[in-house]
């Protein structure tokens, strides 16, 4: 018989995925035992369970998500309108390769944790990335429609 | 076809089912899974397979089925059919019968996800760590990684259990 810091080295081992398949047979075998520790109770069912060969009958339901309190929501509600307004770019809609790229960007603001800034030396940067996503996602969305028609 | 030959089946069409999947889901990790996905689900199946005239295409049609749910699961682009899932690198009506691919899909369907494969795979096939890496086409250390995650997730199942009891 394994000493008690054994098992539970092993116990942790198998939760990591990483014990071998003699490991957890070694772990079956001790858990079938009726002698075993109190907090380890609702561990036997469990590797009862592995060792029977994973019955689906005896696999327990997950647990019920627990729903969130209105004050919870409130702060979910507010962190995201936050969230939204803490990059918000607008730009000019008209775009010309002609045009000097202050031109273009003139007008754009960025509000970054609540901090607005038009200095366009400062956030072309940012306008630059966000076009560039917004291409990327164009392109995506393309693709998926074409697979559509 | 046996697990010799479905690990040299993976090893050919893993980039090809790799390239399909990164052109849909623009993710290299998300790629990765749907193809790790795909060759688990497959491989449970792999005693059926010898009816499909082309094993190649018919993995390349449940790639873009995986890959196609995931960014549905997503609410990327809710509203693909499957019909859509057979046009462009879909292989042609000869090597697979629209209708046994629409049954194949429900089947795939049907089928746990990865970490459950992973682990029935362990638990009830009784496959070694590396076998189900080859098998699946990942490092050993992913498989790990899915074993813990789906072990911790089964052992919440059973601490509630024991909780409500």
């Amino acid at each position: 018989m394994k000493h008690r810091a054994d098992i539970k080295a092993l116990i942790n081992k198998f939760l990591d995925g990483r014990t071998t398949l003699a490991e957890e047979r070694e772990l079956y075998d001790y858990f079938a035992s009726d002698d075993l520790p109190r907090e380890w109770h609702d561990l036997k069912a469990m590797f009862a369970w592995y060792g029977d060969g994973m019955p689906e009958d005896r696999l327990p339901k997950p647990a019920p998500q627990p729903r969130r309190s209105h004050r919870a929501k409130w702060w979910i509600a507010t962190g995201s309108i936050a969230a939204a307004i803490a990059l918000m770019v607008w730009l000019v809609p008209e775009r010309s390769a002609d045009v000097d790229i202050v031109d273009i960007y003139e007008g754009s603001y960025v509000i970054e944790g609540g901090v607005y800034c038009d200095n366009l030396d400062d956030i072309e940067d940012d306008i630059e990335t966000l076009l560039m996503r917004a291409d990327e996602m164009e392109r995506h969305a393309d693709s998926l429609l074409a697979l559509a028609d | 076809m046996n697990n010799h030959e479905f690990e040299i089946f993976a090893r050919e069409c893993r980039d090809e089912l790799l390239a399909i999947a990164c052109r849909l889901l623009r993710h290299r990790d998300d790629a990765e899974d749907a193809v790790q996905e795909t060759l688990l689900k497959l491989y449970a199946m792999r005693h059926d397979l010898a009816k499909y005239h082309s094993v190649e295409a018919l993995a390349k049609v449940v790639v873009r089925h995986i890959s196609l749910n995931y960014l549905r699961s997503q609410r990327r682009h809710p509203t693909l059919t499957l019909r859509d899932d057979y046009e462009g690198d879909a292989p042609p009506d000869s090597e697979l019968k629209e209708e046994a691919i629409k049954s194949l899909l429900r089947a795939i369907d049907l089928l746990p996800s990865k970490q459950q494969m992973i682990l029935r795979l362990r638990h009830i096939e009784e496959m070694e760590t590396d076998d189900i890496a080859r098998i699946a086409n990942m490092s050993i250390d992913a498989v790990y990684q899915n074993l813990s995650r789906a072990r911790r997730a089964i052992l919440q199942r059973f601490k509630h259990n024991n909780d409500e009891a």
